[in-house]
């Protein structure tokens, strides 16, 4: 089972990304729901630095993409370190990049891991790889997992899709991380089904929300279609960011992305950060 | 330059690059920026060096330079292995962030059973069983079960050793620390013809049974899977890697399905009937011989020790399970064979799969080759990249050519080893027959085994730092020891060509080793702490226990001119730090006092590489006396910040120079007030007036650090050379001879029963006085900076000019190192 206070594992590999990442980290550490301490979350930044099978390991270990990812992490870790965060970065020497994700987060306890994403609509074969990697991860991890896709510099509004049913715990984390993180205002989606009745629908979304968020009034939005994903994607357009929140973790013959969450995740222009939870709970 | 973590402050606006060059490379490090790196001619040379820079910078910038030193090297067309960047000395850690570097432990249990499981059960138990029946009788059952209780022997010394160091290499790493470069060479390549031998051996069994679908050669087929296997490695796939857990599955599945299906059928009478062991125990043992090379694959899993999760817990039961699982899995194969023909109807490469179509018609003979081709090929699989990591190993330790090692730059993986032992693999597939591929695989892995059941005998004696197995082999010597016998005596039982032929190989590692290997290689085994240790000083624990400051310089550094002139220095370190088996890095400080035009530094090159040869030739005096020797030759603006960058980014806790005094006088007393005041390690100086090594040492201490230190110091090199130890006090010139008398007894009670050594108190004004007054008595006089009672270090150094005929060795205590009353409360 996930370790409530375990570490939140932050996947470095792009120079791009990573000061993205480094601010969703900090922002997600404190608001930690599940720490007696709000903001103790100790953060951990892993590049993990791959070795063929026909090398030893330790060997590895001295290989120049270590000194490179070594200099990346170190900028990344004193800009984490500015943010104030409790911060370790390792350099994961591993036989696969999903090795050395997992690795580090089991002998580091992580509780969630967070990893960046190119979002390139033009399927890459790099794309295609972190798309398997990223499958294992999300398959084997005892952490929650969070993938994000930065498209746009700023963001001032997010668009939070959540189904009737779908456990919210992990949603409501990232929600008000990236609230505190980008200073945007959330706005809840719900589709319903054309022939259900809009009215009612709210009414029950509504109350989940308030229970999750309590002090708040959610700023609801309920939509009626026959293909939420097509809904979903129209509405995208107000807004800079998508929180996506699967129902589930991907199986051994499952995709990384549901076909839903991949075409909306490739189609929309705003910005997408995807989580699944472990042991969901509301 | 513009270097990253720019919003630290750099104290000097002119910094030093020193740059830390090793195997014959040259790498420029001028002003700020890395000029060239060539390499030899048009060879392309695998380099390796440790790049740094000064400490007055930032660790981020030393970082970012250091990369962007591998940068230009990688540019230069060179391959980079072994290239560090400095650690961040203590007390800099606010400078910058330290990035750890760990290895990922992603095999479980199961993943590491699966290795040695998936790796024991390849050809053997699908191609030799009609061999070894034919050649044994039904008591090959016997043969098989002998060899599963040799490999559980050897498979617990192998538990003990990779628990205390689970490390990469598996045996040959093991061997080589416990007995030597020696062995080590032997059986570094000895595993690696092993392994090529074990290939051969599958991909023969593959085309036996791929034969009996398509009427081909068999050595055709297996020539062209040995191909296709080499290209799948040499385009770095992982594919057979990530398939082991389902191919070990269906293995299991097949030979349960076999044994489910022969039980069914079996007749015990017919094997009841016939005489068990018709050729007698010689055929029982030979038939061991040739059938151990399917047990060879246990060793994968301590080879890959640094890789599995709670390997204390792991490693063992992995390594015992697999073993005792398969061999009763063998057992009852071999017992359902019997049971279901006369022993004399079972014969050929076949056996299992004609067996298994008697018993369930095509399906069973399809499943079992199902087995086989799976079997065989993920096992040559497994030995081929097994093999590029032995090499990989070896040429850690410069046992082998680098050049075998590189990398390719595009697929990551060292294409030069997996294609020399692919098409090793194909010469041998070509020139053997199946026996004797099985034979000369199974006399190389049962070398290995065996020696690596002695390096468990003499790493638990030696007791190497570091080294804490938690397994802990059970009636201990006598199971390794049983072991090790078994594996030798069973050699005896194999075919006179075998042994000839694995005799050839030892020849030639014998040669590498002695005309290439030798010269180059700093490995040395534990077997003289072993004997040492273990046999002639058993009481030796207790008598150490009073050099505990010993233990607080586990490395030194020894700052050379020019190497050459100065062996007495470095027979002076290696007799310091040799016993302790400590680390020495002999250090020559290249001053580059402007900066050089292109022009210049064709010729600041060529001095530097002289320097660097000089260095590596001079070293072995450090070397033979027991210590680890690396030698650099640094680039810097001023010898003391070479020195102590040099002292900061080793983690040495000594630094031993020469006397100040023999360059221009100012340079000479700024270089000495510099150390003084900034190295954070003991500082030894020396002074070589008489021959070296000394026959006769005085000692003269006092009560602080220094003085004690000088003593421990002292008593090394007495017991390095046997030489006499006077241990001498400074007493007023008026004392009485009762005071002398009581302050003797003092120092000899001082002194304990670990040092021999004369003491002697010295009635004298001065220490200078008393030293004078005894130098004719002695070839080398050590004392601690405050004896003097001079200001600082350099005040030290000038009155000591004036002592005429010793050497000297003057000690200067790190100060954070506590006295020895400290330690000893």
């Amino acid at each position: 089972m996930m370790n409530p206070e375990g570490a939140l594992l932050v996947g470095i590999s792009n120079p791009d990304t990573a000061a993205r990442l480094v601010g969703l980290s900090a922002s997600l550490s404190r608001t930690s729901i599940q720490l007696p301490a709000p903001g103790a979350q100790p953060v951990l930044l892993v590049h993990a630095v791959t070795v063929a099978n026909q090398i030893n390991l330790g060997i590895g270990s001295s290989s120049p993409e270590v000194i490179r990812a070594r200099d990346l992490l170190q900028a990344a870790g004193e800009a984490a370190r500015n943010r104030g965060q409790r911060v370790r970065a390792i350099v994961e020497v591993a036989r696969s990049v999903e090795a050395g994700l997992l690795s580090a987060a089991e002998s580091h306890n992580a509780s969630l891991i967070l990893v960046g994403y190119s979002g390139d609509p033009v399927r890459s074969e790099a794309e295609e790889r972190f798309d398997r990697t990223m499958h294992r991860v999300a398959r084997k991890a005892r952490a929650d997992v969070v993938i994000a896709t930065f498209r746009r510099r700023e963001h001032h509004s997010i668009l939070v899709p959540v189904p009737e049913d779908a456990p919210l715990r992990l949603t409501s984390r990232l929600c008000r991380a990236l609230e505190a993180d980008t200073g945007a205002i959330p706005t809840f989606l719900h589709v319903a089904p054309r022939d259900a009745s809009a009215g009612e629908a709210r009414e029950r979304v509504q109350a989940r929300l308030a229970s999750v968020f309590r002090g708040g009034e959610p700023q609801l939005r309920v939509v009626t279609s026959d293909d939420p994903q097509v809904a979903i994607m129209e509405e995208s357009e107000g807004h800079d960011l998508v929180l996506l929140g699967p129902s589930r973790r991907p199986g051994l013959l499952d995709a990384v992305f549901s076909n839903r969450t991949r075409r909306i995740a490739e189609s929309v222009s705003s910005s997408v950060v995807i989580g699944w939870g472990l042991a969901e709970e509301d | 330059m513009e270097a990253e973590g720019a919003g630290h402050s750099v104290t000097e606006s002119s910094w030093q690059l020193p740059v830390f060059v090793d195997h014959g490379r040259q790498l420029h490090a001028g002003g700020a920026r890395v000029a060239s790196l060539r390499a030899d001619d048009s060879r392309r040379v695998l380099a390796r060096a440790l790049v740094t820079a000064t400490s007055i910078m930032p660790v981020s910038q030393r970082r970012s330079l250091a990369t962007k030193n591998v940068h230009d090297v990688q540019a230069a067309g060179l391959v980079m292995s072994d290239v560090t960047t400095p650690e961040v000395p203590p007390g800099e850690g606010h400078h910058g962030m330290d990035v750890e570097v760990e290895l990922a432990q992603s095999l479980g249990l199961m993943e590491a059973m699966t290795i040695g499981v998936g790796t024991m059960i390849g050809a053997g138990i699908f191609v030799l069983p009609g061999f070894i029946i034919a050649e044994v009788g039904p008591a090959a059952i016997v043969s098989f079960f002998i060899g599963g209780v040799i490999a559980l022997f050897n498979a617990m010394a192998a538990a003990e050793v990779a628990t205390g160091m689970p490390k990469s290499g598996g045996g040959y790493y093991f061997i080589s620390r416990a007995l030597g470069p020696l062995w080590g060479a032997v059986l570094g390549w000895g595993s690696l013809f092993g392994l090529v031998f074990a290939s051969a051996f599958y991909m023969v069994g593959f085309g036996e049974y791929v034969h009996t679908l398509v009427d081909l050669p068999v050595w055709a087929y297996a020539a062209g899977m040995t191909v296709l296997l080499t290209g799948l490695n040499l385009a770095g796939s992982k594919a057979a890697g990530q398939l082991q857990n389902l191919i070990v599955a269906v293995l299991v599945v097949v030979l349960l399905l076999f044994l489910g299906g022969g039980t069914t059928s079996a007749q015990p009478t017919i094997l009841t009937d016939s005489a068990f062991a018709p050729f007698g125990l010689g055929a029982i043992m030979a038939g061991t011989a040739t059938l151990f090379v399917t047990y060879a694959g246990f060793g994968e899993i301590a080879s890959m020790a640094e890789e599995i999760r709670n390997p204390g817990r792991n490693l063992p039961i992995a390594l015992l399970g697999s073993v005792v699982a398969v061999t009763i899995l063998y057992c009852l194969v071999l017992a359902v064979c019997l049971m279901l023909r006369p022993w004399e109807e079972l014969t050929g490469a076949t056996l299992v799969a004609d067996l298994a179509e008697d018993l369930m018609g095509p399906l069973g003979r399809g499943a079992i080759l199902l087995g086989a081709v799976l079997a065989t090929v993920s096992s040559a699989n497994a030995s081929i990249m097994s093999a590029s990591r032995i090499s990989f190993a070896m040429g850690r330790d410069s046992l082998i050519w680098e050049w075998l090692n590189e990398i390719h730059p595009k697929y990551r993986v060292p294409h030069r080893a997996v294609v020399v032992t692919g098409g090793l693999t194909i010469v041998v597939v070509l020139a053997g027959d199946i026996e004797l591929l099985a034979e000369a695989a199974g006399l190389l892995h049962l070398l290995l085994y065996g020696l690596m059941s002695l390096a468990c005998i003499i790493l638990r004696g030696a007791r190497p730092a570091g080294y804490q197995p938690v397994f802990r082999t059970p009636f201990f010597p006598f199971v390794p020891l049983a072991g090790a016998l078994a594996c030798f005596g069973v050699i005896f039982f194999m075919e006179p060509v075998t042994i000839y032929l694995g005799l050839g190989l030892i020849a030639f590692a014998l040669a590498h080793y002695y005309f290439w290997g030798r010269h180059r290689t700093e490995v040395r085994g534990e077997w003289p702490y072993f004997l040492r240790r273990g046999i002639l000083e058993p009481g030796l624990e207790r008598v150490e226990r009073w050099g505990a400051v010993a233990d607080e310089i586990p490395s030194a550094i020894v700052a050379v001119g020019y190497p050459e002139r100065e062996q007495a220095r470095l027979r002076l370190a290696g007799a310091l730090m040799g016993p302790m088996r400590g680390r020495v890095t002999v250090v020559s400080v290249f001053r580059l006092e402007q900066r050089l035009d292109d022009d210049a530094v064709q010729s600041y090159y060529q001095a530097i590489e002289e320097r660097r040869r000089a260095l590596t030739a001079e070293s072995h005096w450090v070397r033979e006396a027991g210590a680890t020797v690396r030698s650099h030759v640094l680039v810097a603006t001023t010898a003391f910040r070479g020195l102590v960058t040099a002292a900061e980014t080793t983690g040495a806790s000594l630094l031993l120079a020469g006397w100040p005094g023999h360059g221009p006088k100012v340079r000479e007393e700024a270089l000495a007030e510099s150390l003084d005041r900034h190295l954070r390690a003991h500082l030894v100086l020396f002074r070589e007036d008489a021959p070296i090594p000394a026959r006769h040492i005085l000692v003269l201490v006092d009560s602080g650090a220094h003085g004690e230190l000088g003593l421990v110091l002292a008593s090394r090199l007495t017991s390095a050379w046997s030489a006499e130890l006077t241990v001498a006090a400074l007493v007023p010139a008026d004392a009485s001879g009762e005071e002398r008398s009581r302050v003797e007894d003092d120092l000899d009670a001082s002194l304990g029963v670990s040092v021999r050594a004369r003491v002697r108190a010295l009635p004298a004004a001065t220490a200078m006085e008393a030293l004078q007054e005894e130098a004719h008595h002695h070839d080398l006089v050590v004392l601690g900076v405050s004896a003097l009672g001079a200001p600082s270090l350099h005040h030290a150094v000038e009155r000591l000019d004036d002592l005429d005929g010793p050497s000297v060795i003057l000690v200067r205590a790190h100060s954070e190192t506590p006295t020895m009353a400290e330690r000893l409360t």
